[in-house]
């Protein structure tokens, strides 16, 4: 589904991301760690298309996000690390806008507004303005926005950041629902326990480069991701 | 300490674009951004300051003279006031209450009063800014004169005009606060918020540009007859008399006047401070309304979905559609003035040449309309506007040449029926003949592409997403500033080319070549727009 190949990205002379592969596929939940300015925000937007690199390819389904990037998008949600959504709409008329951009029909919008904003608790507060929102109500409208269109594959940056634990619960469900229908996730996150019980994958990136990769079995082998992420940042440093 | 902290942060974020340059994302040298002061001086202080000098000299040498210097500083203190507070309602409620960076300051160990006062202390300088403008050449050819003409000059006079430009720039910051504060809580009350601040700011608006033009006549009328006026104000007004006696140097109206602004500012400050932290954690609650039920959407296309998204953005801000499209009103006053006016400028003109056709004028057409179309400019700040959340656009499936053109179909649509109708009138009212009816036409659906493109070309070149409060795209960014003094720029080149022209061709073909030139500009603008321009926006 994804295929990052030796994503190199630079700011200046200062390296975000220095020389990542790895590769998702279909079905995958991927957990993307590191500490804070690891890189990972940087990949994430990279994938998205937002961010343009300097070296590398990124394939999602096997277009590439330089060379046709529309495509790429039209199979893409992404949630950023702060949503920052359009205030000046109210939570149905930016749904709304999210379905008519991706061309989800009159019914099936319906129907998905209905349900995702029934599990999140969101439908009484879909009529007023965003500016009103919450941080953890962007958020549930941020996540209903990327599932609304049924996209493939769906890049989030700390999504449970803000979410109550209920909202947090459901959306580990929907992540999990999403990847058994043949979906797949890339998510950074710093909640390791998270990382742990929810992905089937895991990267730790430090410092832009890719430290180590692969099942949560084999990264973890007997220790929890936790000693093992401590461990391997520690062994970098010395 | 932390008031320094904050009154700096506010300047910085007011005059960022001359200490930062976002294109290249990198502090500007010291040179550059003093250069770009000196710029800003040259147009507020050469210019418009200039220009009041000039009048000081008028004024002055009608009234100074004549012991007169009361009624000088009085009209100098209307003037002042007028540009000061009236001119910038909107600016104040947005500067005190509305900052996107309420939540950070009230989180943080900051007294709510040293928010306040750095907030009262930007508006306060704006208003100096303005104010000063005034009274400064008012007060200092009224000294030069004093000694001139043989007045005389007294230590209470110099006093008396300091105290002046120090009480009028407070009387400035006293009535911006105050209906900065009405506004506020109006829009607080009201439903549809956006139209209702606009309806208040365009009374005001509409106030100061009524006496504006209206000043010049009273002021001409004042100078004629200075004497019999001062008497009679003197007789019916003493009142004024006194509040202009503070800059001539009177000893009681100095006390008096110094101190009853003094105790406004006391009272305004109570007022104000009393009532800011609620006015200014209103913005953004649910708790004070309950969830209005969501309403059946209209199923777009991805085009017509970016569309009504701008109109949406251009409708949901006060601000926004008062400061970029005041043209919207300009424009058909003009084709009513024309309308109404038509008699006497046909008549006037009708003595110079013979016949009614009116086609010489044709060549000067598109300065004049450029010259009130300038002021739409919803295109300029529309990229800026989107803010931080401009991930949106950049993740959707959807073309950056889509969005550009999505972002200019508000201002095209709004300003071309304005077009038109001035366009209509005045080819009612100055008859060009049929070819020049139908060129005139022409030339409204040109200049409304032409103003759009250039506006969004723009917007483009200086996107700036970063930014606390959203009146720094939409009045402080340097794409609006482009796109009103270019297409003003455009304008008078084309008023060159035409007058050249003039001279060699008949009026009707340097009609064409004009109009030719504009789509010319438009065209190369556009392709610089859907190539350069969306490339730059899908990494913003």
């Amino acid at each position: 589904m994804l295929t990052i190949q030796n994503l190199t990205k630079k700011y200046g002379e200062k390296c975000a991301v220095d020389d990542l592969s790895l590769e998702i596929k279909d079905g995958e939940i991927y957990g993307f760690i590191g500490h804070n300015g690891a890189g990972k925000t940087t990949t994430l937007r990279s994938v998205a298309g937002i961010l343009a690199f300097d070296e590398g390819e990124i394939t999602i389904n096997g277009n590439s996000v330089k060379n046709a990037p529309l495509s790429c998008k039209k199979d893409t949600a992404y949630i950023p690390d702060n949503p920052d959504l359009y205030d000046f709409m109210s939570g149905t008329q930016y749904l709304n806008f999210i379905a008519d951009i991706f061309g989800v029909g009159a019914d099936e919008r319906k129907e998905r507004i209905a349900k995702y904003a029934d599990l999140f608790g969101l439908t009484k507060d879909l009529g007023s303005y965003i500016s009103s929102y919450s941080h953890g109500m962007k958020q549930k409208l941020a996540v209903i926005a990327a599932w609304i269109h049924e996209p493939k594959l769906i890049l989030m940056d700390e999504p449970f950041v803000g979410l109550d634990p209920k909202a947090a619960h459901i959306l580990k469900q929907l992540m999990r629902e999403f990847c058994d229908n043949g979906g797949a996730i890339f998510f950074s996150t710093h909640v390791l326990e998270v990382a742990e019980k929810l992905c089937d994958k895991v990267a730790i990136i430090k410092g832009g480069k890719l430290i180590r990769s692969g099942t949560m079995e084999e990264v973890r082998g007997d220790e929890s991701l936790e000693e093992v992420f401590l461990e391997l940042v520690e062994e970098d440093e010395e | 300490m932390i008031l320094k902290a904050l009154i700096k942060k506010q300047l910085r974020e007011i005059f960022q674009n001359y200490f930062y340059d976002q294109k290249k994302k990198k502090t500007r040298t010291k040179a550059n951004a003093v250069a770009l002061f000196v710029l800003f001086g040259f147009l507020m202080i050469g210019i418009i300051g200039g220009s009041l000098a000039a009048a000081a000299v008028g004024i002055g040498q009608a009234m100074i003279p004549e012991g007169l210097a009361w009624m000088y500083y009085l009209i100098f203190s209307g003037i002042a006031i007028l540009l000061g507070a009236f001119g910038s309602v909107f600016s104040t409620y947005q500067g005190l209450y509305l900052s996107k960076d309420n939540d950070l300051l009230l989180s943080m160990p900051i007294p709510v009063r040293v928010i306040l006062t750095a907030r009262l202390i930007g508006v306060y300088l704006m208003g100096l800014m303005y104010s000063a403008v005034v009274t400064l050449p008012a007060v200092i050819f009224c000294w030069v004169m004093s000694v001139t003409t043989g007045v005389g000059l007294t230590v209470l006079s110099v006093v008396g005009g300091i105290l002046y430009v120090a009480v009028i720039s407070l009387i400035v910051f006293i009535l911006s606060c105050l209906l900065g504060f009405v506004v506020a809580k109006l829009s607080q009350k009201l439903k549809n918020k956006s139209f209702a601040v606009v309806a208040i700011s365009l009374l005001c608006i509409a106030l100061y540009y009524v006496v504006y033009f209206k000043a010049q006549d009273w002021i001409r009328e004042l100078c004629l007859n200075a004497v019999a006026y001062g008497a009679q104000v003197a007789e019916n007004a003493p009142f004024l008399v006194f509040l202009g006696g503070l800059g001539a140097g009177n000893p009681l109206s100095v006390v008096a006047v110094t101190l009853g602004t003094v105790a406004l500012l006391i009272g305004t400050m109570y007022l104000i401070s009393r009532s800011f932290l609620s006015i200014a954690t209103a913005v953004g609650t649910t708790a004070a309304k309950p969830p209005k039920p969501a309403k059946a959407e209209k199923i777009r296309t991805p085009f017509g979905a970016l569309v009504k998204k701008e109109f949406r953005r251009f409708s949901s801000s006060a601000s926004y559609i008062l400061n970029c499209s005041l043209g919207l009103l300009f424009l058909p006053a003009i084709g009513i003035l024309l309308l109404v006016g038509g008699g006497t400028i046909r008549e006037v003109l009708g003595e110079l040449m013979e016949g009614l056709n009116f086609s010489f004028l044709l060549p000067y057409v598109p300065a004049a309309l450029l010259l009130f179309v300038a002021m739409i400019d919803i295109a300029a700040p529309t990229v800026s506007l989107e803010g931080k959340g401009f991930w949106q656009l950049q993740t959707l499936p959807i073309d950056m040449r889509k969005v550009i053109l999505a972002k200019m179909v508000p201002q095209f649509v709004l300003s071309l029926p304005a077009l038109l109708f001035v366009a209509v009138c005045f080819v009612i009212a100055l008859p060009v003949g049929a070819v020049g009816t139908v060129l005139t036409i022409f030339a409204a659906v040109v200049l409304a592409i032409l103003n759009t493109i250039f506006d969004m070309a723009a917007g483009v070149r200086y996107a700036n997403i970063y930014w606390n409060n959203e009146i720094v795209p939409i009045k402080q960014g340097a794409a609006v500033s482009l796109s009103i003094f270019g297409i003003w720029g455009v304008g008078v080149i084309l008023a060159g080319v035409g007058f050249a022209l003039s001279l060699f061709l008949s009026p009707m073909l340097v009609f064409a070549v004009e109009l030719l030139l504009c789509l010319g500009i438009s065209a190369l603008l556009w392709r610089g727009l859907m190539t350069k321009g969306a490339t730059k926006l899908l990494t913003l």
